[in-house]
């Protein structure tokens, strides 16, 4: 039999076997279960050596010696070895301490260590995980201009701003200024436009890109408003799960009822995209049992 | 209406396997999807494609097996942009002792693929290094924003041409690089939580973190991505298949002077699309017509059981 | 704390690497390691809060030490430090040797898991408790396990041309049969039953009986249906662009089903997050200066 075949024949009745609790607890599930948490086991044992007592603690304590130089290769020098790096095996094993009604106070060494460890790294974390978020929470709520509601599909340019797009893109200005009385336009539109006019499409193009940099500049009364509705989402939703005072009151009350509507729809999101990707992996294992499978088994028809 | 609502378990258990599985014995021309893509997939595929020819960058694969339908695609498509653009990387993980293997399982069944396309592989050593797990992975990233020589201390790999393990400092994927701002971009595959790890070490260092992350990490990724702390993300199955179609279809390109299926208007550029021969539309689109189908039984089991409710409401009162 | 900077001189508590030296040190050094535990557990009562607080308060104080010394950004290792900035380079260059303390006491302190799951196990068999017979399968996987992937791992190390299938031996196809064709097909498999779960869960529980419980699945159905490629397509390209005759300009098109989704994601989905994850950011913060400070009551 092909070892590959054989790999995925046994990984195919070992799907199943785990898939049979759907149905109910049976044997060959609970025997299946356990040679996974068995196997599972084994690998964390062997990974705690090969990927980190070994690297982590055995080659810092002990160093790497010289290696002399050969045909292909250069010499690699050798590094020191700290021996003081023994000594956290006796602090390591203080925790099983905790299986001794004498000396279990012991075993809070090397956890304290541990969350201490932890603890200390917080102040670094918290400032450069939100502070950024913060800074791009602060959203303008106030609309610069209001000579329209959404972003506009045309833009009243000054004679500079005409000559700056005309020297910048090679088209004529009065050019420029028929392209700045409807500047969002598809392929087709750029085509006949650059016909209409004798210009090539690309400097239609970048003219568009201009004209619409210099729109994004603003902020219009629709991002305005969607810009309250982000800050209001934000402030509700923290209010909502503000619990070192009392929520009394009318505003409050419903301030915070709002923010749980909010909330709703984050965690109606969330719902779709973690349905997605609960359905991802059981199609993956559908395409395994049965596409893998099957390929396997012609493969070994010839 | 009763029977309808009041549909057996097993039933739709069985239901749910039939219709994610119709879809695979479909003609492949008829399971290929077009797929809107949205500003996040469309920034990180963007970033990716601008990385420069030659860098190094450092791949985080923090995923095993269990989470294959999401994030096998994200490596392999990120894997065939490397190819594409000749990058060289550092393959590494820091969540799970398995994930460095299937890592490299997922490498080594691109090269069959390349090597059926007679394009070239990749070669351990010269074009990647594959360093394992680093169990404490936030003081690792700590080093590399402060020190890259020191991140990779004490680790070596073998050297086919001089037949010994050497430092991997030596290897030409790390040889140049003497700040952390030499690499081309971070990437990070995960289906867990590692990615906070990183943006708490590594953003504002310098270096481009591009996050790929599955469907139920997303959403909290999406706020990393919304302050800026990285440059795009590709968000699960839905996100694979964008990256698809973008490796397919090119972004605001258009072979016949047609609309260009994929618009980036926040990129003045155009990417053309990548040869054939790297097969852009792979995993993702293969899965995403079960996806549909699931998503579709999804909905109706919803509106069926608020059908029921409805229904027995009604009943009540009268 | 360890003197990684200097590399051309031989640091403190440190020998010649790989030598019989070092390795002797190591010794004494365990030895009497172990008799400090053994004399700890003379310590009075009293003293035993400080010792645990006073480990704990030098632990984090690295950490906070570290982010709060100034020190330059991206030091070439060519680069001499000056005046304050010995401290700060000092501090950055210790963190993969206090990273590797960190590591080697987890690895420890997850003994205590494996040791658990053995007594468990160990115990049911033993005493023939029911269902002993599945503890035996389990202990087998476990050594079976083990054995072929330090076997392996050994062979690897020892010969690293049997990286390819080409050169493996029996020990390099026991592990990929164990690890690949075994172990993480049950991973996968154990991952991928939940969406079985959500589909039956929603089928029975996801009702329309409250505002919220509305808005959640209005939300939930919208998030759904534009994750669909070709319904998306369908209804953002086809349908808009019979309105708005393919007009880019056009109002209607912020009523395409990508734009909702997109404004939903931007304006509600990601504050209403954010505010959690800040929430929970505020709460690890007061956590971390709670534990690192000892101020918990129980603790000590």
């Amino acid at each position: 039999m092909n070892f590959e075949f054989a790999k995925v024949a046994v990984g195919v009745v070992a799907t199943l076997g785990l898939y049979s609790v759907l149905y109910r607890e049976n044997k060959f599930y609970r025997l299946i279960e356990h040679i996974y948490i068995g196997l599972a086991v084994g690998f964390s044992i062997v990974a705690l050596w090969v990927e980190t007592l070994e690297s982590s603690w055995w080659n810092q304590m002990v160093g790497t010696a010289a290696v002399p130089a050969t045909a292909t290769a250069p010499a690699q020098p050798s590094t020191p070895g700290y021996y003081l790096f023994a000594l956290l095996v006796p602090i390591g094993l203080l925790g099983y301490t905790v299986f001794s009604k004498k000396n279990n106070w012991m075993s809070r060494i090397p956890i304290g260590m541990l969350l201490g460890f932890w603890g200390g790294q917080q102040l670094q974390v918290f400032w450069q995980t939100y502070s950024p978020q913060l800074q791009s929470a602060m959203k303008p709520v106030l609309p610069t201009t209001t000579s329209s509601v959404f972003m506009p599909r045309s833009i009243e340019l000054s004679n500079v701003a005409v000559n700056e797009i005309s020297t910048a893109t090679q088209l004529p200005p009065n050019v420029v200024t028929d392209l700045s009385r409807n500047f969002r336009l598809n392929t087709d539109m750029v085509a006949n436009f650059a016909q209409q006019n004798n210009v090539s499409p690309e400097s239609v193009q970048a003219a568009m890109g201009a004209m619409a940099g210099r729109v994004g500049g603003e902020v219009y009364m629709s991002q305005a408003i969607s810009n309250i509705i982000f800050l209001l989402t934000l402030l509700s939703v923290l209010t909502y799960f503000l619990f070192s005072f009392e929520q009394k009151g009318k505003f409050i009350n419903g301030f915070t009822r709002l923010g749980r509507w909010l909330l709703m729809v984050g965690f109606g999101a969330i719902f779709g995209s973690t349905v997605m990707g609960r359905f991802a992996l059981l199609i993956d294992r559908m395409y395994f049992v049965i596409i893998e499978f099957f390929q396997g088994l012609r493969s070994l028809g010839g | 209406m009763e029977k309808l609502l009041n549909i057996n378990r097993y039933a739709m258990y069985l239901l749910l396997c039939v219709v994610v599985t119709i879809p695979f014995f479909l003609p492949p021309s008829a399971t290929v999807i077009p797929t809107l893509t949205n500003p996040n997939t469309q920034d990180l595929y963007i970033n990716m494609m601008q990385i420069p020819e030659g860098s190094t960058v450092i791949i985080e694969s923090d995923w095993t097996v269990s989470t294959r339908g999401e994030s096998a695609g994200q490596l392999e498509a990120f894997l065939k942009i490397c190819r594409h653009r000749n990058l060289k990387f550092v393959l590494l993980s820091g969540a799970d002792p398995q994930a460095p293997q299937v890592a490299l399982n997922t490498v080594k069944r691109l090269n069959a693929q390349f090597k059926d396309a007679g394009l070239p592989e990749f070669k351990p050593w010269d074009d990647y290094l594959a360093v394992g797990l680093f169990p404490d992975p936030a003081a690792f990233w700590q080093t590399v924003s402060a020190n890259i020589r020191t991140s990779f201390a004490g680790k070596t790999a073998y050297d086919p041409a001089a037949g010994q393990r050497r430092s991997v400092y030596e290897s030409p994927v790390l040889k140049n690089i003497k700040t952390n701002k030499d690499l081309g971009m971070v990437v990070i595959i995960t289906a867990s939580a590692s990615l906070d790890t990183m943006v708490q070490r590594m953003s504002g260092k310098g270096t481009k973190l591009a996050p790929m992350v599955t469907g139920v990490m997303a959403p909290e990724a999406m706020v990393y991505y919304a302050s800026g702390q990285v440059v795009g993300l590709s968000n699960g199955l839905r996100g694979v298949v964008e990256l698809e179609t973008m490796m397919a279809r090119g972004v605001n390109y258009s072979a016949d002077s047609k609309e260009p299926f994929v618009k980036a208007p926040q990129f003045p550029g155009k990417i053309e699309p990548l040869p054939e021969g790297l097969k852009p539309l792979d995993r993702g689109m293969s899965y995403f017509a079960s996806l549909h189908a699931a998503l579709i039984l999804m909905i109706l089991a919803v509106v069926l059981g608020n059908i029921g409710l409805l229904y027995q409401n009604r009943k009540g009162k009268s | 704390m360890l003197n990684l900077l200097a590399q051309t001189e031989m640091p403190p508590f440190a020998a010649e690497g790989g030598s019989d030296q070092v390795k002797q040190f190591a010794l004494y050094t365990l030895i009497a390691g172990f008799l400090l535990v053994a004399a700890m557990s003379f310590v009075p009562t009293k003293l035993r809060r400080p010792i645990v607080v006073g480990a704990t308060f030098l632990a984090g104080f690295y950490y906070v030490l570290l982010w709060l010394w100034p020190k330059p950004v991206n030091f070439a290792p060519e680069q001499k430090p000056q005046g304050s900035e010995h401290v700060g380079v000092w501090l950055t260059n210790a963190l993969p040797g206090v990273s590797s303390i960190t590591q080697t006491l987890t690895a420890l302190l997850l003994g205590l898991g494996v040791y658990s799951v053995l007594r468990l196990h160990g115990t049911k068999l033993i005493k023939k408790q029911k269902d002993w017979a599945f503890s035996l399968v389990l202990l087998i996987s476990m050594l079976t396990m083990v054995t072929i992937g330090y076997v392996d791992y050994s062979e690897l190390k020892n010969n690293p041309d049997k990286v390819n299938q080409a050169s493996w031996g029996f020990f390099q196809y026991a592990k990929d049969f164990l690890f690949d064709g075994m172990l993480q097909a049950m991973d996968a498999a154990m991952f991928s039953s939940i969406a079985f779960f959500i589909l039956f869960a929603a089928y029975r529980a996801f009702r329309i009986r409250s505002i919220e419980s509305t808005v959640l699945l209005a939300t939930a159905l919208i998030v759904m249906l534009s994750l669909m490629g070709l319904v998306e397509y369908a209804l953002s390209k086809q349908v808009i662009d019979s309105i708005t005759g393919g007009d880019p300009g056009h109002f209607m098109n912020n009523f395409a089903l990508n734009q909702v989704r997109n404004w939903i994601q931007t304006y509600v989905q990601g504050p209403g997050i954010l505010a959690l994850t800040w929430g929970i950011g505020i709460g690890s913060l007061s956590m971390g200066l709670r534990l690192w400070l000892s101020l918990e009551k129980t603790g000590g």
